[in-house]
């Protein structure tokens, strides 16, 4: 079996080691997917997300480390990782705008000291998901797949094996829970 | 919208997968026929339907948004850890190890605030669904586990980017294997090496940690030979991964030592640990694992692991005379140890210990077969002498046939002893083992439903703490054992919202069958609980009952009555009651002393207790004493840099400033808050000695370097207290003090106003706390506007303050003064002199003779007697000035006054 599937396997069976290595390997190769477009394009481009996690399951595919039908819990793992790595990036820059020393932050504040409000959603997003992930943790996987991996509904179903109705309505009620907890 | 918590909101989502079902305009109508359980949520539920309707939320978390750098992503904090690197206040300096997990750096504090090295802990990856909230949760539970041979969590948190981090104590040693081969040790030095580990083990079992990664590479020794455990419960931590609660990871622990239910994947407990203790202990004694590990590959090992039975140990030590020495007892443990099924092995790290400590005594152990031969050889090895003898004097006796007669009247009474003792003894360890069975039960059906979050404890706690009444209805014998068991383990984790609860269902269950002592004991914990909760008169109403009990029997019950006396002592100084109080401390400190030493951490949380009483009431120099008495105890046991001890030094701090030794006081409360400060962060003991530090600094006279740390104190003291608390209305009066000290009367009133306010309602009109603040505020009307209503205003105060008894000594003091020296201002000193006389003389039965309030009381009373013409008081006015002077300087307010009148 090829390197990925053999460690989705893993971790669906519940292999904490298997998890942490998936994230380790995928956090890599995103992250250096990233780098590469930021070469090629030059200073300024966007981080097209979505575009990321396609291109990143292509290459381990084209690799042969991971088999097709594994495609949609790849999916699911990488779009915990763009979360990751997103969140990664919006305390990176905060805390370089604070001067980029190490000040003791609470994790729970730290949205609070982001001015860029864009990157202050990602933040309370992030921090708002914590709080759902202990009230519905079903929730906080459609919506790191929809809002970080930028997958649609459809791919979202297939990666988690249910019906495109009922994904349809985790993403209302946790967009509602959202709403309700963010802080305009 | 009205706050929804997330019990609201599970109930919540249900509700909205109906609603959001039904065709909009039907929907009011469904939530009016919704029954009455679901009134509260229906005013939120119809806003999120209208939120849900209207078109704002339509593009809501449509996309992320588009960022146009990716300078954060180009220089990720994930690239690898560099000596130098800051993590949180951490700064690396050289990498000690790496594994698949993470990395472990030796580390030292970057803000220089507490010179000590760490050993930091860095996970790979930053965080994996929420690894750094885990991460809190776990250190909450570490930090239980204080035991000398385990390798202490400082400190843990995420720092600016996220990246959790751990900092555990620095051991400089060697792996326990690699220190046993050097210095050739011999199988008694190795027993006791185990030992050491065994109950460092047991320490975290008893705390239901288990440590799941057991071999020597996380077993260290130091040079004077005592063992560290290392990464406890960050195995267990970093594995603890969604969905891995049914399942064990089989990658990440070493398979050598790995326990045969590690192998297969199956639930682990405490003997898990057993299991991996034996191997390590077999390895460390024959220099062999207990398998035979051929080169085929991982596979081989596991079948091994999970099929083969391991050969005695004597069988394998390499030298005959070596494994004679194991032949028998160390062969039975091990074999205990290591077998297949966990039930059969010993149920904890305790039960191990117990036996080789017994083997090394020479007392009978636990493992073997019961025989009578067996514990007959035992005792005549233990009392070879004295066996000896009385096998000479029972030959000599042997000659006659009454001495046969007597014999056998002797066994007969001797076996129907037995029996007795032997169904006592059987009826206990029924009991021990059902509420082991009941834990170990809770604890693997906590960790298979696992799903919505990590296993701690707490929650295995609060799964038992629900069903144990209802289950042991039947046998409220056991049901009392079990309650004891987890109210213990909810003190354990301070945890008074889940054990009250627990106990309070215990005693409404209880019947007259129930076990008496049991029964008392409960109460005794919920008094304790109550009291803490400041249910003051319930908690003693409760103790009373249980003291009753203890009295009965004050021999057997020595240790339960002494923690009721602690107790009782917090009740009475809670009650006001401070005489009382401190005759109980000190009779507990007497008893326990004659109980178990001086040295012990019972007797110094006493002799701190005595020292809270002796301070309120204002009896500060004994106060003094008894703290130091408690630090040097501390100190005494290797704890004295810990939490407790450091609260303790703040309170020495705090009472030096009280009796006037500033130098010490200033000294004192730095380093304690900032000791604190680096090794738990902020907290609400930080928030007081902060607190008292700026006090102090205002009256150094330096009242805008006061200002900044007040402001920061009272903020920390509403976040880790409440608004209004006692601490947050003393942050806030210090704070208006420094403020009218520096000049700016109107926030200085703003703030005291607020407070007061504050304080009235958090407290009543007639608390002394909320007549320290309205002290305060007169003082500050009378500096502004010395004249009638001021005046009016400060006998008020007084008046009050001399109703609220010895606690309030210090504050009327200071209104007096205050009232004297306005009296003088307004020409009037013959009013103020008897209040200047008694507040010198309150003074000087608190503090030290060169305090400088002493002085500043008997300056202002010398002032009046100038103004009041009577002679005689210029030597006072120039002895005031000199302690002033050399207290707090040439230049200070207070000496600049003094002199001036006295130039006058």
């Amino acid at each position: 079996m090829s390197q990925v599937t053999l460690l989705l396997d893993a971790s669906r069976r519940g292999d904490a080691a298997a998890v942490e290595q998936l994230f380790d390997l995928l956090y890599n190769d995103l992250r250096q997917l990233a780098h590469a477009r930021l070469r090629r394009s030059g200073q300024f481009t966007l981080l097209d997300t979505t575009a990321l996690v396609h291109e990143s399951y292509l290459r381990l595919f084209k690799a042969g480390a991971i088999e097709a039908n594994d495609r949609g819990h790849f999916m699911g793992y990488a779009a915990q990782v763009m979360r990751s790595i997103v969140v990664d990036f919006v305390r990176r820059r905060s805390a370089d705008r604070r001067g980029g020393d190490a000040i003791h932050v609470d994790l729970d504040t730290a949205a609070a000291h982001v001015e860029d409000p864009r990157e202050r959603e990602v933040l309370q997003i992030h921090e708002a998901l914590q709080e759902l992930e202990k009230i519905d943790p079903r929730l906080v996987k459609v919506v790191e797949m929809r809002y970080f991996a930028g997958m649609t509904e459809q791919e979202v179903a297939d990666a988690l094996e249910r019906s495109v109705r009922s994904v349809a309505r985790d993403w209302e009620k946790a967009r509602l829970f959202l709403a309700t907890n963010l802080t305009p | 919208m009205q706050k929804i918590g997330p019990e609201d909101w599970k109930q919540m989502f249900e509700l909205l997968d109906t609603a959001l079902d039904l065709p909009p305009p039907e929907r009011n109508t469904w939530i009016d026929s919704l029954g009455d359980d679901y009134e509260r949520l229906k005013p939120a539920l119809r806003e999120l339907l209208a939120k849900h309707a209207s078109r704002d939320t339509d593009t809501f978390l449509r996309d992320i948004p588009e960022f146009t750098s990716l300078t954060g992503i180009n220089t990720s904090p994930l690239s690898m850890p560099e000596p130098g690197n800051h993590v949180g206040p951490y700064r690396l300096v050289r990498e000690l190890g790496r594994g698949g997990m993470g990395s472990v750096w030796l580390a030292e504090r970057a803000d220089g605030a507490f010179k000590r090295s760490v050993a930091l802990k860095l996970p790979h990856v930053t965080w994996i669904g929420g690894l750094a909230e885990r991460m809190a949760r776990e250190r909450d539970i570490l930090a239980t586990l204080e035991h000398p041979n385990i390798a202490r969590l400082y400190d843990a948190g995420v720092d600016d980017f996220g990246r959790p981090f751990m900092a555990m104590e620095f051991v400089a040693g060697q792996t326990i294997d690699n220190y046993c081969s050097q210095h050739e040790l011999t199988v008694e030095q190795i027993l006791q090496l185990i030992l050491q580990v065994a109950r460092a083990v047991a320490h975290a079992h008893a705390r239901l940690v288990v440590h799941r990664d057991l071999k020597p590479s996380n077993i260290l020794v130091t040079d004077d030979g005592s063992v560290r455990l290392l990464d406890f419960g960050v195995a267990k931590l970093l594995e603890n991964q969604p969905g891995e609660q049914t399942q064990f990871a089989v990658r990440a622990f070493t398979p050598e030592y790995a326990a045969p239910e590690q192998i297969k994947g199956e639930p682990i407990g405490t003997a898990t640990d057993v299991y991996s203790l034996g191997v390590v202990s077999y390895r460390l004694l024959t220099g062999m694992l207990p398998y035979e590990v051929k080169q085929t590959g991982v596979g081989q090992l596991e079948r091994a692991i999970t099929e083969v039975d391991a050969a005695p140990a004597s069988s394998i030590a390499a030298n005959p005379l070596r494994g004679r020495r194991l032949r028998g007892d160390i062969d039975a443990i091990l074999n205990r140890a290591l077998k297949k099924d966990p039930a059969q092995r010993y149920a904890t790290a305790d039960a191990f210990a117990l036996d080789i400590e017994h083997h090394l005594l020479g007392r009978p152990i636990q493992a073997r077969p019961d025989s009578a031969w067996y514990r007959f050889s035992k005792f005549i090895g233990r009392n070879r002498i004295a066996t000896a003898a009385a096998a000479a004097v029972l030959i000599a006796i042997l000659g006659g046939a009454s001495i046969a007669l007597w014999q056998a009247r002797e066994a007969r009474e001797h076996a129907a002893r037995a029996v007795i003792e032997r169904d006592i003894a059987r009826r206990a360890a029924a009991r021990e083992e059902a509420v082991r069975m009941y834990l170990t039960r809770m604890f693997r059906s906590s960790v298979a439903q696992g799903g919505s979050g990590p296993t701690t404890a707490k929650a295995m706690l609060d799964r038992s703490a629900q069903r144990v009444l209802q289950e042991y209805r039947d046998d409220p014998y056991l049901a009392g054992k079990v309650v004891e068991t987890l109210a213990d383990l909810y003190g354990a984790l301070e945890d008074v919202a889940g054990q009250a609860p627990l106990l309070e269902g215990y005693l409404k269950q209880a019947g007259p069958e129930a076990d008496p002592e049991t029964v008392a004991l409960a109460q005794q914990k919920l008094a304790h609980a109550e009291l803490s909760r400041g249910n003051i008169q319930r908690a003693a109403e409760l103790l009373r009952p249980a003291e009753e009990f203890w009295n009965r029997d004050r021999n057997r019950f020595a240790e339960q009555r002494l923690e009721g006396l602690v107790v009782k002592a917090r009740i009475l100084r809670a009650q006001g009651d401070l005489a009382g109080s401190i005759a109980t401390n000190e009779r507990a400190i007497a008893e326990r002393v004659a109980l178990s030493g001086e040295n012990h951490s019972e007797t110094a949380i006493l002799y701190n207790s005595l020292g809270i009483a002796l301070m309120n009431a204002n009896r500060l120099q004994e106060a003094t004493a008894a703290y130091r008495k408690a630090l040097s105890i501390h100190d005494a046991l290797g704890t004295g840099e810990d939490v407790p001890a450091l609260v303790m030094r703040a309170n020495v701090g705090t009472l030096s400033y009280r009796v006037g030794r500033i130098a010490d006081a200033e000294r004192e409360l730095k380093q304690a808050f900032e000791a604190q400060r680096a090794l738990s962060g902020d907290s609400a003991a930080v928030a007081a000695s902060m607190g008292q530090y700026g006090s102090l600094q205002t009256a150094l006279g330096r009242a805008a370097q006061a200002i900044p740390i007040l402001e920061q104190a009272t903020l920390m003291a509403e976040k880790f207290t409440a608004r209004g608390s006692a601490l947050h209305v003393q942050n806030c009066t210090f704070l208006a003090e420094a403020l009218a000290a520096s000049g700016d009367a109107q926030r200085a009133a703003r703030v005291v106003d607020a407070t007061l306010a504050q304080a009235r309602k958090q407290f009543g009109d007639g608390h002394f706390f909320t007549h320290r603040v309205r002290l305060a505020q007169a003082k500050l009307a009378a500096a502004q506007k010395p004249n009638a209503q001021s005046l009016a205003a400060l006998a008020e105060v007084t008046t009050k303050l001399r109703s609220a008894g010895p606690v309030a000594q210090l504050a009327l003091a200071q209104a007096l003064l205050v009232q004297g020296e306005t009296l003088t201002r307004l020409r009037r000193p013959s009013e103020a002199l008897p209040l200047l006389e008694e507040a010198v003389f309150l003074r000087e039965q608190v503090m030290w003779d060169q305090s400088w309030e002493l002085a500043e009381a008997r300056a202002r009373l010398a002032e009046a007697q100038l103004a009041a013409g009577h002679a005689g008081a210029q030597p006072l006015l120039q002895r005031s000035l000199a302690t002033l002077e050399s207290q707090l300087g040439p230049h200070h307010p207070q000496t600049a006054r003094a002199r001036s009148s006295l130039d006058r």
